[in-house]
């Protein structure tokens, strides 16, 4: 038996920043699994949305569907001809959220450099000070992934203490 | 100011861990397959992990289920949980008492959008401890771009009440998985 899940980059944010770029992306692996702890700036608000692209791609290619408990309510939402993977509108505390608080988020990317299928991913989502969830992206293209794009849903910026960590795992 | 994280160093691996190995890969090949098993598990973990994409070969649009056996047991010892989110709502269900579990509406079938895989991961802990019935957690889902189609992202969680190690799993569904489909199986060391 092989030992896999490899770390493949990590970064913690010592200032803001706009964008999360993970580029150079090796494709010797079968999924990726991105692990993040993140907050933003976004001005006025308790909650952003964490948002994703691949490869640069800025065309309508995305689309998805999540699940989230609020708490008192469980509900489900649909994207469809997106720009970018939404994978929810209010899974990241936000500047008049609880200091100190970060989501704790887990991407994984199936077969992310297999050129015969288009990509899925799983993203699972909690903020514990108001939400936990999931959500299934899709991006219609059957190129390998080789870049993720982290962005937040409102232009706003990841803070300082942010930690974003890519792994690899292969299959045999 | 953004952050661009390239791979720096050339492997792109400072520190492996080894705890986390890989067992054994199925990829469906052309013509699809009826089933997809893996056998003579090794007893050396405390975890397993099956990670997978997953499309169907059942014609029209409704997704297709996806079943699993363990250890060949074909008794009534199974039952599924599911919460699932598809567009605007949320739906749970539960099925007791199968002669297999049960992840229903799984992976896209044949009518679905073509090249659309779901996503899977599933998750049995302490396979071989004897002490204990068998708990599957899941997490799948896969999207066509569909604004009121089948699309959809589920949690669910499977019983096998049985206490005997896990030597075997069995997945099959209403047809055959579709080319490209794979499982792959990997063991997670406790110590």
């Amino acid at each position: 038996m092989t030992a896999t899940y490899e770390k493949i980059a990590t970064t913690t944010l010592g200032t803001t920043s706009a964008t999360i770029s993970l580029s150079s992306i090796p494709s010797t692996y079968t999924d990726l699994v991105l692990i993040i702890s993140a907050r933003t700036n976004r001005s006025g608000q308790a909650t952003d949305g964490l948002n994703i692209k691949f490869n640069t791609d800025d065309g309508n290619n995305y689309s998805d569907t999540d699940l989230v408990g609020n708490g008192s309510n469980a509900s489900s939402n649909r994207d469809t001809n997106s720009t970018r993977w939404l994978t929810n509108d209010a899974n990241l505390p936000a500047a008049t959220a609880t200091s100190g608080v970060f989501s704790a988020i887990i991407v994984s990317l199936q077969n992310y450099a297999n050129t015969n299928v288009y990509k899925t991913g799983l993203c699972r989502f909690n903020l514990a000070s108001s939400n936990t969830g999931a959500s299934v992206g899709l991006w219609r293209s059957t190129a390998a992934i080789d870049a993720i794009t982290l962005i937040s849903r409102n232009n706003a910026d990841f803070v300082s203490g942010s930690t974003f960590t890519l792994y690899g795992i292969k299959a045999e | 100011m953004s952050l661009i994280l390239g791979i720096l160093d050339s492997g792109g691996v400072t520190a492996p861990p080894n705890s986390y190995e890989s067992i054994a890969t199925v990829t469906v090949g052309s013509g699809g397959s009826a089933s997809v098993s893996f056998t003579s598990i090794p007893s050396t973990y405390t975890h397993l992990q099956i990670r997978g994409i997953a499309r169907s070969t059942l014609a029209g649009t409704t997704p297709d289920n996806i079943a699993f056996r363990i250890n060949g047991d074909s008794g009534n010892n199974y039952t599924t949980h599911s919460l699932r989110g598809s567009n605007a709502t949320a739906t749970a269900s539960n099925f007791v008492s199968l002669s297999y579990a049960y992840l229903p509406s799984t992976s896209p079938a044949a009518g679905n959008l073509g090249s659309v895989f779901a996503a899977v991961v599933l998750d049995l802990l302490d396979y071989r401890n004897t002490n204990k019935t068998k708990v599957f957690r899941t997490l799948s889902g896969f999207n066509e771009n569909d604004t009121a189609g089948p699309s959809n992202i589920q949690f669910q969680s499977a019983l096998w009440n049985s206490t005997s190690a896990v030597t075997s799993i069995e997945f099959t569904n209403s047809a055959n998985f579709a080319q490209y489909s794979q499982f792959a199986l990997y063991g997670i060391k406790g110590s």
